[in-house]
């Protein structure tokens, strides 16, 4: 009958006040995401992506952590790098020295100080501990990689045990300068070599492994990130400074002499080019880490851009809502007083 | 007669006018009253003796009527899966900001993985990977916790639910008869109806419910999927509560005169109302995403198994950081072991605080069997093993498809995949619970303005019974004057 126009003074009431509560609900909602500019639920707002959204910050979680390791792998690298040219930079002194001793008159008792300084010099440069772990001991971190050489050690033992049964007697017996140039030679070619070369060198010289440290550099690069005290170059300086220190050359017989020096120079010599080839491998990991951060920082720069655009909610969108909201708000309740007006027992 | 008729014909209409007053003020008293629907005093004219109410009706739309009924189940259905979803997505994910969700959990592990991997010898590293790992297992000790919680409250909840059907069905058995007596007596029952359409309207908010009208304002009900509530007599709705929820344990039906109504052994399932909304979150929504977390804790175990690293190797692969109850044994590949995300555990032979050793994590041989040991040398600067570990967290593995997550991915991937769908639910059903809302209030609105009172209208009809009363009592001192003066020429 009348239904059309007919409503209820319940209803005329109770929509204004629904419609309080709702936008109320709504203003908490617009006023949250007005301050941080993110949605006030994300998971709510995103569904079914929340698991992407999850991904990316795991993503960019990881980077930042890869940035932060990688931090530590250039320090362990940057000194790496320095003490191996340090000692080429020595090596390169010393082999100068040498050619001068060469053909001086009691060249080995002028190569001797410097000879023996080295090889404490060279030992020390490799037993160099970084963050609390031995950098060119291998994967053996936590040990010294070199035996220090010295009366009682077993690199010196060994050495002294060999020139003994070479020739008969010790370094520092008068008999040394009756030793040939043969004599040398064949001593130094082959005993004397395989002192410092394995499995002699990892017995009295050294406790390093030849596996090195390996690092992940990136969410799929791992690199070589140590040098071991095993390498090639390390070796032929030890042997070439132990021969020039400990063989007793200043008494040996010109002659003798030479044969030494020529051995120690070719092994300086080559030392050298290893030391440079190995200065060359650290620089390439190191290049690879900076090129492997710059990708990592544009990568999370990505990633950053990407979870944003996911939360984001537009700062002035939501104020301009908060302020709809208000108005919403005042109205209704403006409106509620007003209807209170509008009664018939007001009229009678 | 003519003037004794004219006074019976007003003696008559001030009878009616004092029954319609009476019937505007029961209005205007329950103007305010949800539910109250308008009361109208049918007039109707007896030959020779004027006006009378025939009968007092009330105002109703049966078809708006069941409009509310069907949105106020439907409502409820939402609202109690959305509440329960909202407890466990708050626990379990909560804002992806805070890094509380499973995903970045396992990347937080991840995380101190790599630090401890650039630095093994590190021991204070090796115990904030432990930590890490331990953190994980506990935020999934945690979260299963919550969800059976949230089982354990929809049970209790269902049991209260019960209750107050069973309530609601006797009251509505005591104001049906006194309907059905009334009707017979031809008495007001207006107000009856008013209160058994309460009652079915507080029913549906429990369960889906349809009524329906016989002869002598006898009404039956029956539930939104077809059992019999009510026919005659009230039948029972029954229901053991479960109050100890484990993942594995499977929750009572509700039976309504011995016929299942929820659960999977259900032939008529209800489809609407709290109950509804309660038996599908305790029994689909809270399982699925349990077996979705205990798929992230085997996934754990599989990614941190040990391998024999005998030359030879012989032995089967073992738990390793990560392990359970059912230890040296793996897992099953790619199927749910429930409840497994309630019983993993960081090995006790690497947790520092029950006197284990971190640095296993990068040796190996964490079970405790020498044949695992990855770093023979026992080298501290040994990182392989911890390098393996984090690729086995990125790596590929095969997940149980029913958890209705990514069947094959990484561990932080299936995770993730976890994380939208409980947000998904969430979200389909909050949309359902404001879609329903509104055709919730859209249909009260319109039953209220056919049925509900209008109190200017009401107001405005009392001044026409006003007047309508002040013009039948100058009839009767009219006709009282007339026979006066009759009476008087009479006496002359």
């Amino acid at each position: 009958m009348m239904s059309a126009n007919y409503i209820s003074t319940l209803m005329l009431s109770s929509s204004l006040r629904s419609s309080i509560t709702n936008n109320q609900a709504a203003l908490s909602k617009a006023s949250k995401e007005a301050t941080t500019s993110r949605f006030a639920d994300v998971g709510l707002e995103l569904g079914a992506t929340t698991g992407s959204d999850l991904t990316l910050r795991a993503d960019w979680g990881f980077a930042d952590q890869l940035v932060d390791t990688n931090e530590l792998v250039s320090g362990r690298l940057d000194t790496t790098q320095t003490r191996i040219t340090q000692l080429g930079k020595t090596a390169t002194d010393f082999l100068k020295d040498l050619i001068a001793a060469r053909s001086t008159d009691g060249g080995g008792r002028i190569i001797l100080p410097p000879a023996s300084s080295n090889l404490q010099d060279l030992i020390g440069a490799l037993n160099v501990s970084y963050n609390g772990s031995y950098l060119f001991s291998g994967i053996n971190t936590q040990n010294t990689p070199i035996t220090t050489y010295t009366a009682g050690s077993a690199s010196k033992n060994q050495v002294d045990a060999d020139f003994l049964a070479a020739f008969g007697f010790t370094q520092s017996s008068a008999s040394v300068s009756s030793i040939t140039a043969t004599q040398m030679q064949t001593f130094l070619n082959t005993t004397f070599d395989a002192e410092f070369a394995s499995p002699a060198w990892n017995t009295n010289w050294s406790s390093a492994t030849d596996q090195v440290m390996q690092s992940r550099i990136s969410t799929t690069e791992i690199a070589d990130t140590s040098v071991s005290a095993n390498q090639i170059g390390f070796r032929r300086l030890a042997e070439a400074y132990t021969m020039m220190a400990d063989l007793g050359n200043a008494k040996l017989s010109q002659e003798t002499f030479q044969v030494v020096v020529d051995k120690a120079i070719g092994l300086v010599g080559n030392a050298i080019t290893d030391l440079a080839t190995l200065g060359g491998s650290v620089g390439t990991v190191q290049q690879r880490i900076t090129s492997a951060n710059d990708k990592l920082k544009a990568q999370q720069d990505i990633l950053n851009n990407q979870i944003v655009g996911m939360e984001k909610v537009d700062p002035a969108e939501a104020a301009v809502r908060v302020n709809t909201l208000q108005t919403q708000i005042q109205t209704a309740l403006a409106l509620t007083s007003q209807l209170q007006k509008i009664s018939l027992i007001n009229y009678l | 007669m003519s003037l004794t008729a004219a006074l019976d014909s007003a003696r008559a209409s001030l009878m009616a006018s004092g029954i319609q007053s009476s019937t505007i003020s029961r209005n205007i008293a329950g103007a305010s009253a949800a539910g109250y629907s308008r009361k109208i005093a049918v007039l109707d004219n007896l030959p020779g003796a004027g006006v009378y109410v025939a009968a007092i009706q009330r105002a109703a739309s049966s078809g708006l009527y069941n409009n509310v009924l069907v949105a106020t189940s439907s409502s409820a259905k939402q609202n109690a899966i959305y509440d329960g979803l909202q407890k466990i997505a708050s626990a379990t994910v909560d804002d992806t900001e805070l890094d509380q969700s499973p995903t970045a959990q396992l990347n937080a592990l991840k995380k101190a993985l790599q630090q401890y991997a650039n630095a093994p010898d590190n021991t204070t590293l090796a115990q904030a990977a432990v930590t890490s790992a331990k953190d994980m297992a506990t935020a999934l000790n945690q979260a299963t916790q919550t969800v059976q919680s949230v089982r354990e409250g929809a049970d209790a909840d269902m049991k209260t639910s019960v209750q107050n059907i069973n309530q609601l069905l006797t009251q509505f058995q005591t104001v049906n008869t006194e309907i059905m007596k009334g009707t017979v007596s031809g008495d007001d029952i207006t107000d009856y109806l008013d209160q058994r359409d309460n009652i079915v309207s507080q029913l549906s908010q429990e369960l889906g419910v349809t009524m329906s009208l016989r002869p002598n304002g006898d009404a039956a009900l029956y539930t939104d999927s077809g059992v019999v509530l009510f026919d005659k007599s009230a039948r029972t709705v029954s229901f053991t509560a479960t109050n100890v929820y484990t993942p594995g344990t499977t929750g009572n039906a509700v039976y309504i005169d011995g016929v299942p109504v929820t659960g999977a052994n259900s032939v008529m399932p209800l489809k609407s109302g709290k109950l509804a909304g309660l038996a599908q979150l305790r029994d689909n929504d809270t399982v699925t995403y349990q077996s979705q977390l205990d798929e992230v804790a085997r996934g754990l175990i599989n990614a941190f198994k040990e391998s024999d690293q005998s030359p030879v190797p012989t032995l089967a692969d073992r738990p390793g950081l990560f392990t359970y109850p059912g230890a040296p044994a793996m897992p099953a590949s790619a199927t749910v072991s429930v409840g497994l995300a309630g019983s993993i555990t960081v090995a006790a032979s690497v947790d520092p605080a029950l006197g284990g050793n971190p640095n296993l994590l990068r040796d190996g041989a964490i079970s405790g069997n020498p044949a695992y040991r990855y770093n023979t040398a026992g080298n501290a600067g040994y990182s392989v093993r911890l390098q393996q570990l984090i690729g086995n967290m990125d790596a590929s593995q095969p997940f149980d498809a029913t958890t209705q997550g990514k069947p094959s991915g990484s561990l932080i991937d299936f995770a993730s995949s976890s994380t939208s769908w409980i947000e998904n639910q969430r979200k389909t059903a909050d949309s359902n619970v404001s879609y329903q809302k509104t055709l919730l209030d859209r249909s009260t609105a319109a039953l209220s303005n056919v049925s509900g009172v209008n109190m200017d209208d009401e107001m405005s009809l009392m001044l026409q019974v006003e007047r309508t009363y002040s013009a039948s009592s100058k009839i009767i001192s009219t006709v009282d004057e007339m026979l006066q003066s009759l009476l008087a020429a009479v006496g002359n």
